[in-house]
Parts: structure tokens; sequence; C-alpha cells
């Protein structure tokens, strides 16, 4: 935001040339502590938001979302109650956030390709799954 | 006869007065047909006394929608209650209203399009490397996830393998060819100019 405010005063070779100031100091970096251990699934509302930003519903019918009824991967209406996921998986909260994760890693023959989901996402998005039981 | 001027006066003029003056105009008919023909002539103005009165009410009504319809569409707009953030999905309606509007806009205009003979090896090599080149960064391909950067993308861009089973040739080459306004799907323009 703050480069495009000066937008208007860059001359062409201005930013053809602009060189990045030397760091200050190195002590803004901030150190990520070591994870503490965490449940396997995480926070379902966050997990609705990251099915949009991850785009699952572009291929997957999923209750509660909006993008109409794509056919491409399967309905997960029911997700929570099945036996397997992806179809080779066992279903235990475990391997749905490994699934997620990387799909392609666990079977290449899927169509589901690899997202980049980082962790926390999986996590959050196997909770919102694990909310779709069985409806009959 | 004056128009009605507001609305309350043209709620009383179509309930209360253009009744009444069709009462008068249907008894005069009947005194009418009693004594003979001669008098007739003085009950259509009656009637037609009546008719104006619900012609002017039926305009009045359409004017004050019309106004009404205008006044509430700029202060939408003006107070800005439409959210354009791309970070929100649409609800139900707004995205099955525009998703439908965008189908039926293809399908009007893709009559003309001439399909070709769709198989040959050469045609899907051809094919293929070219959807490398500019679709599957955002549509992604069968095990192959979109560019991260599309991800961020509203409405979403679609997973082709749909559109490739239902749609008919002529509407997806149509929507290669012209895009579709207000979505990333930008239309083709000729690779050497």
């Amino acid at each position: 935001m703050a480069f495009v405010k000066q937008l208007p005063m860059i001359s062409p070779q201005e930013y053809q040339n602009w060189k990045p100031a030397p760091p200050e100091s190195a002590e803004q970096q901030v150190v990520l502590a070591a994870s503490p251990a965490r449940s396997p699934i995480g926070n379902a509302d966050a997990g609705l938001r990251a099915i949009y930003q991850y785009m699952c519903v572009t291929c997957h019918t999923i209750p509660g979302t909006v993008n109409g009824t794509p056919n491409v991967g399967p309905s997960l209406d029911g997700i929570a109650s099945r036996r397997y996921i992806g179809g080779v998986l066992l279903n235990t909260p475990d391997n749905m956030v490994r699934w997620l994760s990387n799909p392609q890693a666990v079977d290449p023959m899927s169509g589901m390709p690899n997202l980049g989901l980082r962790e926390q996402d999986a996590r959050d998005i196997a909770a919102y799954l694990y909310t779709l039981k069985d409806s009959k | 006869m004056a128009v009605c001027q507001w609305y309350g006066s043209c709620t009383l003029e179509i309930f209360v007065i253009a009744p009444a003056i069709s009462m008068r105009a249907g008894a005069c008919a009947l005194d009418a047909r009693k004594r003979g023909l001669h008098r007739m002539a003085s009950c259509q103005v009656d009637v037609m006394k009546a008719v104006l009165i619900v012609l002017e009410t039926a305009f009045a009504t359409l004017a004050a929608l019309l106004l009404a319809g205008v006044i509430g569409v700029a202060g939408f707009v003006y107070a800005g209650v439409y959210d354009v953030a791309a970070t929100k999905h649409h609800n139900g309606l707004t995205h099955y209203l525009l998703h439908y509007a965008m189908q039926r806009s293809v399908k009007a205009r893709s009559d003309t399009v001439h399909v070709p003979t769709l198989d040959g090896r050469a045609r899907l090599d051809s094919g293929i490397a070219l959807y490398r080149q500019h679709c599957s960064q955002c549509h992604g391909a069968p095990g192959v996830a979109p560019e991260p950067f599309a991800l961020g993308l509203r409405p979403a861009p679609v997973n082709l393998l749909e559109p490739g089973r239902d749609w008919p040739a002529r509407d997806i080459y149509w929507v290669i060819r012209h895009g579709i306004k207000m979505t990333a799907m930008p239309g083709a323009i000729p690779a050497e100019r």
C-alpha cells in the first residue's frame, strides 16, 4: 500500500533502478517458538473459511457452503461417517489431516492435487469436515 | 378531471370514487333501459369518468414505484451496501443468479460458432500445450493445483472437468474466445499482432 501511494511520483527509470535499503538490524526478525503439541483437529469455523480459501468448493459439494453442486470430486456430505478417505486411507483425524495436506503423497493416482495447505488450515478443515455427519 | 396528486388521494379515487361512479353509471344504465335508449349517452359519460380514474391511479402507482426503485438503487450504491471484498464469497442467491445469467448469456451468443471435428491427436497435443501455458495457472488440471495467486480469486475459477463433461463445445469455445466480464477470465487476444 505504501508503495502504491508513492507510485504516481516514481519515474520509469526510478522504478527500473529501485534498490532496497540495507536492513537496519537483524533483531526485527521474529523467531517462532516450537509449536506445542496440538490436538489433531482444529477449529471448524476457521475450517469453513479455509474451505473457501483453498477453493475446495470448486470440486466438492460441501454442505454449508455456496458454490452450486460441482461434481468433480465426491460430495463431502456425511464425510464424518465414511470408512475411507480418498478410497485409500482409514478415516481417522490424523489421516484426514495427512490427506488434506498432500493427497498426492498418499495416492499419486488421485485427481485431488496438493493445494499447499498450512498444517493449521488442514486441521481446521478436518474439524469442519467432521461436523458433516451422515444425515440418514 | 384532475390527475390524482398524491398516493393517498389515488387510493381514495380508485377504491371509493371510481366504484361510486361505476355504481351510479350502472344504475343509470338500468334506468335508461327501462325508459328507452335516449338517456344512454349521459350514462356513458359516468363510465368514462370511472375508467379515467382507474387509469390515472395505475399510472400514478407505476410512477411512484419507479421513483422509489430509482431512489432505492441509488441509495444502495451510494451507501456502499454491496460488499466487493474478494475475501468473502457471494451469498447463495447472488451466486446462483450470476452463474445462471452467465450461462444464458453465453448460450445466447454461441449459436454462430462453427465447431470443427475435435478428434485427432494433433489437436489434443496443441490443446494441452496451450492449456498448460494459459489455463492451468487458475483452473488447475487433474492432480495439479492452481497457482497460489489463483486461490484468492472470487468468483473462484471453476474446475474445468464439469464444463468439459456438460457444456457443448461451442459454449466452451465462446468463453475461451471472449472471456467473462467481472471475473478473472480474460478474453483471448490474438497471439501475433
